[in-house]
């Protein structure tokens, strides 16, 4: 490896561009100068009356929330978000305001939040997936926490464990504040399924145990009702999902703790070939999308749709049949499912203001703690266990049906150079459907792509 | 009805020996119904979007293979101008456009007016470095000026957005062979009324300049107001989004298939500028058009 | 309002007679002083961000250049090696045989117009020699077990050859077609026109959110169509065989009045004489299209190939918003492999280098253009 450039080379390439720019900034954050960061002595006297920026990818909805500041009245993510920061803004005792940027949708987020990194405007605290947290973490460009939730009273005693796991690296630094988990469901059409007698006397949706049970299902389903048994959005990464979900129940991994790839195994061609056998029998379709495959399952032509937490209570209000939300259905020997986590990131800024940082720290604390209203309010699982073992939770409409989601959750390990590998992964595994390979071939090719991301 | 400009007529397929009256006016017919067929077919893909967009979300849901607006409603487009950012978007690409289109036709004009006429050295490898210009494809190497607004903390801001389409090779090939063509009698004319080259260039020659600066103006606000690729890259705050880019975000989004009418409504406010614009100055854009491939 | 494109008065003016005469040093001082001005801002511009943007780009790609921590490392060829490479590499006869036999095709064509003296022997050697190494070129693929450091690369690349080579004959023949059809005297000429060409103005955005809805199998007039015809809904967008063909439909129903306004440019420079002197020879419709109207349009055909080459290359925004590139990368194209490779993955040294390759393509066509022109003018 050759000597780094240094920033005032980097500078010299651009003279150029310089010269014909105002430089009013340099770019990029610092690595590393966070760590020093003390943020249990900041006092509250520090805090009193900061502003701080927050960025997430939910919208603005402002002409549907104005000032409100209860959560409760929120009915979809946005509103919700808002609201909370209503409340955080309007409730805080040091009186710290939180501003949100504008932010992109969430098909644009990312770009957007690399943009802010590179120019070096990224706000105080971000909304990001877990998964993608190694990304950021592992250039030094996010705040390592593991210190400091405790100054916060943030208590990692009350996370699940597939919360906490989602958050911290191999060397047990965590760079997240979970706000919720959200994992692949079954979403059922149970008059559907009652034509199809896949319902028991009790009224409970039966569900297929093994690979062959399923298929069998579907066949009955079709035969009893001619409509499609089950669809999922093949353009919304679905199938790479399935297929994580179906190697974890076997057990194994897609990828090791250490951030080793092991997609051509034993049970990653099991998982593999029973998703390919579902397209080649028609009983999944390829180029269903999510709009398409949830559209058709609203019209009440698909008996079980695959999809995620956060539709649960819209699919509760706008389904015109019995509806209910389930588990994914283990078809090994073990539960488990694919599943991610939102979580609040405090990126690492360049005068490492310790105050701007706890009052960050504050905000994705105060998250947590009304985290009850974003878990109502959305269809996500709560990362408390206090909030998920509670009687309202539980009797809360659809959530004693997937609470038990939020225990076997697995989640990707915090690994550096994980998204250019899922990326490479999914795409090798459609080649299976999309163009005929066989199933051998694709996962040798997603062995070698997903090892040479990880590199 | 406005009407795009007709270029000279042209007689490909005319005169020929007359065949009887009767026969002709039946193939004059045929030939309209025919053409006429493809128009409709060709305009069907806006007029669907106009027909959705002033149609009810619900009733959308349930089915959009309509011609006539079901449950006629007006709600989808007030409903966008009030409470989306689309005002403000049109607003960026006015600002950004305007910016770009001015650009252009001023640094063009001044340089063309040096190429066209004055005389100084390097003024060959100057030229030639210009049309150099001309082969370097602006679309592909956004990397580099990306880089260069980001790390100068000036990304979502109008400066990135227009300072780096203002300088147009082409634009400045066209007007320096129109400052060549002027007849060098109308220059001396103003030099012996003791005007310098300022005044020249300010009193006679961009007056005569008019039509072709006109020309290569709506060149650029085309290029301009249609541009996708560089606002998206350095526009990613929604308050810097331009009319185009605006439009382009919200099709990703989870909601917007479930409302087909709120989504069209914006394709229908966002493309009504532009097509105004059209209907109005056509025969400039066509000329723009025709001048800025070359062509002319 | 009906007008004549003809009004430029570029094409009008009868050309300058030399310029010049005595001048005194001082007055020519001034003078040079003069053009400095007046050609700083333009200059200031284009060096800034035009030129100085390729010589970065070339920086750039020789180095590992991380997006988000603004650090550059690794100086080398590791960047191209990662987008030319491969593990396993083997040649056959038979690789791509179908694109190499077109391609042979060609040089066979440029031969054979040498030999019969249509062609300079010179102009016929240089572009066959580059044509015919490509040929041996695409030979080289992955042998079993092998892969292409880059697969993406390569289907980006190859969608991007298939978009420019499948809709710029669609747009040169259609705008023509049109051009034809509607160049006649007359207002329902004319709306035709108008009609034809309002397309072209919409945003990127507008045009695709139309066609997307178009296309989509539940809720589109194509669907609708083809339903009632008993052929069935196809869902377009998401089929790998006809994603890319459903992109370069939308692109031709775009674009395609831009290329008519020039066949009509060009149509209207050919002297109507000679049609009437054709038709005083008795010459039939055909006769006369196909030695008047074709020879007189030669010019403004090779600007119109050449300017949808060009623009074909660096088509981005209807893929990206129609398909993202999917299914499966099955319409995957450069710029927009740029675009993730830079921004999203953060690798802007591997960006630059690809966005490279394009600067290279689109140089050789300029060139190429440049070359074909100044033939035809001599």
């Amino acid at each position: 490896m050759t000597r780094p450039l240094t920033r005032p080379a980097l500078l010299r390439w651009s003279a150029l561009s310089v010269a014909a720019l105002t430089l009013s900034a340099c770019g990029g954050a610092a690595a590393g100068s966070a760590e020093t960061a003390d943020l249990a002595a900041v006092t509250d006297d520090d805090l009193e009356g900061l502003t701080i920026t927050v960025g997430d990818f939910f919208g603005d909805c402002v002409d549907a929330v104005g000032d409100e500041t209860d959560p409760t009245v929120g009915t979809t993510e946005c509103e919700t978000m808002r609201i909370l920061n209503n409340k955080f803004n309007a409730e805080n005792p040091w009186g710290i305001t939180v501003n949100r940027e504008a932010g992109s949708e969430w098909s644009v987020y990312y770009d957007a939040v690399n943009s802010a990194f590179a120019a070096d405007t990224a706000p105080d605290i971000l909304f990001m997936h877990a998964a993608n947290i190694p990304d950021y973490a592992g250039r030094g460009l996010l705040l390592p926490l593991d210190d400091s939730l405790e100054a916060a009273g943030i208590d990692t005693a009350d996370l699940t464990e597939p919360a906490l796991a989602g958050v911290t690296d191999g060397q047990g630094a965590v760079h997240g504040v979970p706000h919720d988990l959200h994992g692949n469901l079954v979403h059922l059409n149970m008059d559907l399924l009652a034509e199809a007698g896949l319902v028991t006397a009790e009224g409970e949706a039966v569900l297929p145990t093994s690979p062959e049970e399923l298929v069998e299902h579907a066949e009955q389903f079709e035969q009893a009702t001619g409509r499609q048994y089950i669809a999922w959005a093949n353009d919304f990464n679905i199938p790479f999902r399935m297929f994580w979900t179906l190697v974890a129940q076997q057990g194994e991994t897609v990828i090791s703790d250490e951030g080793e790839a092991t997609v051509d195994t034993e049970a990653g061609r099991e998982a593999l070939g029973v998703i390919a056998d579902l397209y080649s029998r028609g009983i999944a379709q390829p180029e269903q999308t999510y709009d398409s495959s949830q559209q058709a399952w609203l019209n009440g032509e698909v008996g079980m749709l695959v999809n995620g937490t956060w539709v649960v209570n819209e699919y509760s209000r706008s389904a015109s049949f019995d509806y209910r939300a389930l588990d994914f259905p283990t078809l090994y020997d073990q539960p488990g499912v694919w599943a991610n986590s939102h979580t609040w990131v405090v990126p690492a800024q360049e005068d490492a203001d310790p105050a701007r940082y706890r009052a960050a720290l504050e905000y994705a604390a105060f998250m947590l703690e009304n985290n009850e209203a974003w878990a109502l309010n959305t269809g996500h699982l709560s990362p408390l266990t206090s909030v998920l073992e509670s009687d309202f939770y539980q009797q809360a409409d659809q959530r004693a049906g997937y609470a038990t989601t939020a225990e076997f959750a697995s989640l990707v390990p915090q690994v550096d150079g994980w998204q250019g590998a899922e990326d490479a992964l999914a795409r090798a595994l459609e080649t299976v459907w999309l163009t005929g390979a066989s199933v051998e071939d694709a996962l040798a090719a997603a062995q070698s792509q997903v090892a040479s991301q990880l590199d | 009805m406005a009407v795009l400009t007709s270029p000279a007529p042209v007689t490909a397929t005319a005169p020929q020996a007359d065949p009887p009256r009767r026969r002709r006016r039946w193939s004059r017919i045929a030939f309209h119904v025919a053409v006429g067929t493809a128009v409709a077919l060709w305009l069907l893909p806006m007029l669907w979007m106009a027909v959705l967009a002033l149609s009810d979300n619900e009733a959308l849901q349930r089915n959009s293979q309509t011609l006539v607006p079901l449950g006629l409603t007006f709600d989808n487009v007030v409903g966008e101008l009030r409470t989306s950012l689309i005002p403000r978007w049109f607003f960026n690409s006015v600002v950004v456009t305007g910016i770009t289109t001015a650009g252009t036709v001023l640094t063009s004009a001044l340089a063309g007016y040096a190429f066209g006429r004055l005389h100084f050295r390097f003024k060959k490898p100057l030229f030639v470095l210009t049309l150099a210009g001309l082969m370097v494809p602006r679309e592909a190497m956004f990397i580099p000026l990306y880089l260069m607004f980001a790390t100068t903390d000036q990304l979502n801001s109008y400066q990135a957005l227009s300072m780096p389409r203002i300088a147009l090779p082409l634009g400045v090939f066209i007007m320096t062979q129109f400052f060549k063509a002027v007849p060098a009698e109308m220059e001396e004319a103003a030099r012996l009324d003791g005007a310098g080259h300022w005044r020249t260039f300010f009193q006679i020659m961009l007056p005569l300049a008019k039509p072709a600066m006109a020309a290569l103006a709506i060149f650029a606000f085309v290029q301009s107001w249609n541009d996708y690729l560089w606002p998206l890259v350095v526009g990613t705050n929604p308050q810097f989004y331009t009319l185009t880019v605006g439009l382009a975000q919200q099709q990703a989004s989870f909601e917007a298939a479930r409302s087909l009418g709120d989504l069209m409504a914006r394709g229908v406010l966002g493309s009504l500028p532009l097509v105004v614009v059209f209907l109005l100055f056509q025969r400039h854009l066509v000329r723009g058009i025709a001048l800025g491939s070359g062509e002319k | 309002m009906v007008s004549s494109t003809k009004s430029i008065p570029a094409t009008q003016a009868p050309p300058a007679p030399p310029a010049g005469g005595r001048r005194t040093s001082a007055s020519s001082r001034r003078e040079a002083r003069t053009a400095a001005v007046f050609l700083a801002p333009f200059l200031l511009l284009f060096v800034a961000f035009i030129l100085y943007p390729v010589l970065q780009a070339v920086a750039m790609s020789l180095f590992d250049w991380d997006l988000l921590t603004q650090s550059a490392t690794d100086f080398g060829l590791d960047n191209y090696v990662r987008m030319l490479g491969g593990t396993g590499l083997t040649w056959s006869l038979t690789s791509m045989l179908s694109w190499r036999l077109v391609l042979l095709a060609v040089v066979v064509t440029l031969a054979l117009a040498a030999r019969r003296g249509r062609l300079g022997a010179r102009t016929a050697a240089v572009t066959a020699a580059p044509l015919l190494l490509l040929v041996l070129a695409l030979g080289i693929h992955p042998g079993p077990g092998g892969q292409w450091n880059d697969p993406r690369f390569w289907a980006a690349l190859r969608h991007t050859v298939e978009f420019t080579v499948v809709a710029t004959p669609l747009l040169v023949v259609g705008g023509l077609a049109m051009a034809l059809l509607v160049n006649r005297k007359g207002r329902s000429s004319a709306f035709y026109r108008t009609a034809f060409f309002l397309p072209y103005v919409l945003p990127v955005s507008v045009v695709t959110l139309i066609w997307i809805y178009l296309l989509n199998p539940d809720r589109g007039l194509v669907a609708w169509l083809t339903e009632r015809l008993g052929l069935g809904a196809v869902d377009y967008l998401n089929e790998p065989t006809t994603a890319l063909p459903a992109v370069i439909l939308t692109t031709v129903w775009w674009t395609v009045g831009f290329t008519m306004i020039l066949f009509l440019a060009g149509l209207q420079d050919i002297e109507p004489s000679l049609y009437e002197a054709a038709s005083l020879d008795g010459a039939g419709r055909w006769d006369s299209f196909l030695h008047i109207t074709v020879p007189g349009l030669k010019r403004v055909t090779v600007l119109v190939v050449v300017s949808q080459v060009i623009a074909s290359f660096q088509i981005f925004g209807q893929v990206y918003l129609m398909t993202r590139g999917g299914p499966g990368d099955s319409s995957l194209v450069l710029i927009q492999h740029v675009y993730e490779s830079g921004i999203r993955d953060s690798a802007l040294g591997y960006a630059s280098a690809l966005s490279l390759v394009l600067l290279v393509v689109i140089l050789v066509v300029s060139l190429a253009q440049l070359k074909l022109l100044r033939s035809e003018e001599s």
